[in-house]
This record gives structure tokens, sequence and C-alpha cells, in this order.
């Protein structure tokens, strides 16, 4: 089913994009499918982007993100206009990924074939980041940031690479903006230096003194 | 407000994330202009950032369209459910509870149907002594014989 041409989020450049998509989910929440449909061709892409940034692997990001759209169709109902729509699927998303990781560590689920666990790249290599390719540094800093603790990590991607403000990670993570500041300060931290010996072995090392 | 440099080191990166308050954000900025610790994990904080532009790929911007249509067909099917279908997938263990419910109820029947009919039989003692009233029974039968003879007896006398 195609969404009707108001729907459609490319045919109108909107001016609240987070308040078409709670007038979308309010009406997706009486049934409108077009509706909801606009929200997954926003949100599908972005959505699909966090959770292969989180676990690595794109058929399993794939996967838990039709989950994540499944989930909040069946949630529609208990849908309120408090929240953005963004911030209430990156909720359902973070909690899937969650679950998934902790199954994978428990053992429940079988990592998926060449993906789920970090790809083993030049990180192990002892050769001068001169001779590290582009894509070769990329992988070094994906093992990186899938190495951080989850309560670095998830804020990490949040902000940087789905572009969400302090406010709106507090609320999806659960926790308050200055907590949310300081694990992304930590998290950079901490990246830089796991990663400046490999990949600017003349920087300075910041100073980290608290 | 308190701005030590501990307190501005801590605010480094949600300044260059543009999440300070104008006021913060000035204060900051000044810090940075001269302190040199600050400057160089600035710098460190930039580097970082950079790494992590690099694993921005053009192939990661691909959409899955089947993906996407698969996640549309999940909610279509959700939509199309009826309320009873609905019901018993949210209560999917409503049917294995009322099934094995049913058989301890019928388990439950025919025990106390046995109950009932052991407690219907005789005790042994009680066979017992119904035997005995059996034999008893030819004497007492015996005596009223007698009695029926005796009354014979004394009707022909009177006579």
């Amino acid at each position: 089913m195609k969404p009707s041409p108001q729907h459609k989020p490319d045919a109108t450049p909107p001016s609240d994009p987070a308040a078409e998509d709670m007038r979308w989910m309010l009406r997706a929440k009486l049934g409108d499918l077009e509706a909801f449909e606009a929200l997954v061709t926003r949100h599908f892409a972005p959505m699909r982007r966090f959770i292969q940034r989180s676990l690595g692997h794109l058929e399993t990001a794939e996967d838990l993100t039709q989950e994540v759209f499944l989930r909040a169709f069946r949630a529609r109902a208990r849908y309120e206009p408090t929240a953005k729509v963004s911030t209430w699927l990156y909720t359902i998303a973070v909690n899937l990924v969650r679950t998934h990781a902790r199954r994978l560590a428990t053992g429940r689920l079988c990592p998926a074939r060449g993906g789920d666990v970090p790809p083993e790249l030049p990180s192990k290599r002892s050769c001068p980041s001169a001779a590290l390719d582009e894509e070769e540094r990329a992988g070094l800093v994906r093992q990186e940031i899938a190495a951080l603790p989850d309560s670095h990590r998830e804020p990490l991607i949040l902000s940087f690479y789905q572009g969400l403000r302090y406010r709106e990670i507090a609320e999806v993570l659960g926790c308050t903006e200055n907590a949310v500041k300081i694990r992304l300060l930590r998290a950079r931290q901490a990246l830089h230096d796991r990663l400046a010996p490999k990949l600017a072995p003349d920087s300075v090392p910041p100073e980290t003194e608290t | 407000m308190k701005t030590d440099h501990h307190w501005l080191q801590e605010r480094l990166g949600a300044y260059r994330d543009g999440e300070l308050t104008p006021g913060e954000h000035a204060l900051v900025q000044r810090h940075v202009e001269s302190c040199e610790a600050c400057r160089s994990a600035m710098e460190a904080l930039e580097a970082v950032d950079s790494w992590m532009a690099l694993t921005v790929g053009a192939s990661e911007e691909r959409v899955a369209r089947d993906s996407m249509e698969t996640a549309m067909a999940n909610a279509e099917s959700e939509l199309t459910l009826t309320r009873l279908d609905r019901f018993f997938l949210r209560h999917r263990y409503l049917a294995p509870a009322l099934g094995a419910a049913a058989v301890l109820v019928t388990l439950l029947a025919i025990w106390l149907t046995e109950i009932r009919q052991t407690s219907r039989a005789p005790h042994p003692d009680l066979e017992l002594l119904s035997s005995w009233d059996a034999l008893q029974l030819p004497s007492i039968v015996e005596s009223d014989d007698a009695l029926d003879a005796a009354s014979l007896l004394v009707e022909e006398l009177d006579r």
C-alpha cells in the first residue's frame, strides 16, 4: 500500500516533522495504515542504522527494525502525543537491542553469520596508521565503539550518528540530561585513548583529569 | 555559578555539540582560549568526531525497501486480526490452561464417582452379619411355622 501524496514525507517538506509524525501516529492509532506507512517510510532507515551500529549486523538490524515497527503498531493505542514519535521509536529500539544483546551474551541466541560481533579488523595488526586505508580505519573505529560499555555506546550512537539532542537521549535512555552529557564526554575520551595510538600516533594525549 | 576548570572541562563535549546555554557557551569558549589543557582536550574530541565520521558510509544509507514492505505487511496483518484472534494471541496460554483444567476436572469426577461407589458397597463386617442373618432366617421361619401350628391346634381344640 502506498501512502497518499499528502502523507509522503518527500511530497512537501514539512515545516515541523515532529508535529507531522504525531499527526500520523494519531491517525495510525485509529487504524490508518497509510499514516503508519508514512511513519515507516520516514523512520525505518534511521532506526535500522541505529540498530546496525549497535549490533554490527545488517540482517539482524533489519529484522529488529521490523520488530520495532510491529511493536509500535501494536502499542499505538497507548501512544500519547506528549513525546516525539522518533523518541518513542528509539526507546523501543534500545530495549530490543538490549534484549538481543543479552540473549547473545547468555547463549540463548547464536550470533548471526558474519555479524552481531564487531569485525576483527586491523586492531590486531601492528602497522602504522599511514598504512591503514580508510576502510580499515573505519573498521577500527567501529570495533572500539562496539567495545564501549552500553552506557557509553548508546548515547554516543544516538548523539553522533542519529543526531538526537541531549534531552531526547535522556528521554530514550531514561536518565538525566546531565548524565547524558557526562557519559558522552567519557565515551569520547575512552575512544580517544584507544584510537589515538593507532590512528594518530603523534597526537598529544588529552588531559583527562577529573 | 561554579565555573572552575573541572566544571568547564566537563562541558567541553556539550560545548562541541551545541548543548550549552548561551551563557555557559561563552564561559567555555573564553576558558578554552586561555587554558592549554582544555584546548588539547577539545582537539581530542574533534579528532574522535573525525574518526567516527569515517564510519558513515554510503552503504549504510541504503534503504532496504523489502524490509520496509515487510514491516508494513506485519502492521496490516496485525490490523486484520479479529478481536477474538487478538484475545487469544494476547492470552496464548489460555487454551492449554483450559485444556489442562478440563482434564483435571474429569479426573476428579472419576475419582469422586469411584469413592461414592466404594462407600455404597457393604462393609465386609456387614456382609458377615448379613450371612449370619441368612443362617438365622430358617429358624425364625420355623418358629413362625410353629406358632401357626400351635394356633391351628388351639382352634381345633376350641372346636
